[in-house]
């Protein structure tokens, strides 16, 4: 198995389980919550660095010909959505924050509107996510066992392309 | 330095959904003057009013969200699975 391959599911399984975490601000606090969610942001970064090829990959045939493309498009729109849906998680939890922002002396308008987008884009990114693992869940497994049971395994390719295929 | 250059593009597409996103939400003071506001310690908190530090029970939160993508996932599959049946052919 290869190092990068490695990486990101360690990686993946370290960012699902602060999800998790961050998920449920009653058990862990307000101040995990916030912090831990920022800390998220960065290892999103990271995530879509080490499938940059296949972002681009996908992102080209798309706006080339729209052809060739299988389940990938399903996945380009669905990582798109929960990318953006990320977005309005971080900014509406800015908006509204108790523990990161007044960290740094600052106060920012309140607004009931932030309060409810960020329930509904948390409850949405639950969604989303699990549509996620889904799609990938194929590669997750196929990555665990080899890594883990060390056992041997067809190399998974995620909702590849007809022509080309790109290996998440 | 490629690297570089990818996390920059991540983060100036996300600045760039992030304004559009508080430009529409109505950030601004004209939105924000038809919103009622909150006085000081009537900040909203997110999933509940209780005072919340932390370590107040079970997770049931993970549980509660563990369930949720577990339906999403099921109501995909089941989905897929129906859309990607044959249908039998028809005898003349």
């Amino acid at each position: 198995m290869s190092k990068t391959n490695r990486t990101k599911l360690l990686l993946d399984i370290s960012t699902f389980a602060a999800f998790l975490v961050a998920m449920d601000p009653r058990t862990s606090g307000i101040a995990i919550h916030e912090w831990l969610t920022i800390a998220l942001g960065a290892t999103v970064v990271v995530h879509l660095l080490l499938n940059w090829n296949w972002i681009v990959e996908v992102t080209k045939r798309l706006f080339a010909k729209g052809k060739g493309l299988n389940g990938a498009r399903t996945n380009y729109i669905l990582n798109w959505l929960l990318f953006v849906d990320g977005i309005l998680i971080m900014l509406s939890g800015i908006m509204i924050s108790e523990a990161v922002v007044p960290a740094f002396g600052l106060t920012l308008p309140m607004n009931f509107a932030w309060r409810s987008l960020h329930d509904l884009s948390a409850n949405i990114s639950l969604l989303l996510m699990g549509l996620h693992i889904t799609l990938h869940w194929n590669w997750i497994v196929s990555t665990f066992k080899h890594m883990v049971l060390r056992r041997e395994t067809k190399p998974v390719t995620v909702l590849s392309m007809e022509s080309k295929e790109v290996k998440a | 330095m490629t690297t570089l250059y990818r996390i920059l593009i991540i983060l100036v597409v996300a600045s760039i959904i992030g304004g559009a996103i508080y430009m529409a939400v109505g950030g601004g003071s004209a939105a924000n003057q038809q919103q009622p506001q909150m006085r000081s310690g009537d900040r909203p908190r997110p999933e509940g009013g209780e005072d919340r530090e932390g370590g107040d029970g079970l997770p049931f939160g993970i549980l509660k969200s563990l369930v949720i993508m577990s339906v999403a996932s099921g109501v995909y599959l089941a989905g897929n699975k129906l859309l990607s049946k044959k249908p039998k052919p028809v005898l003349a």
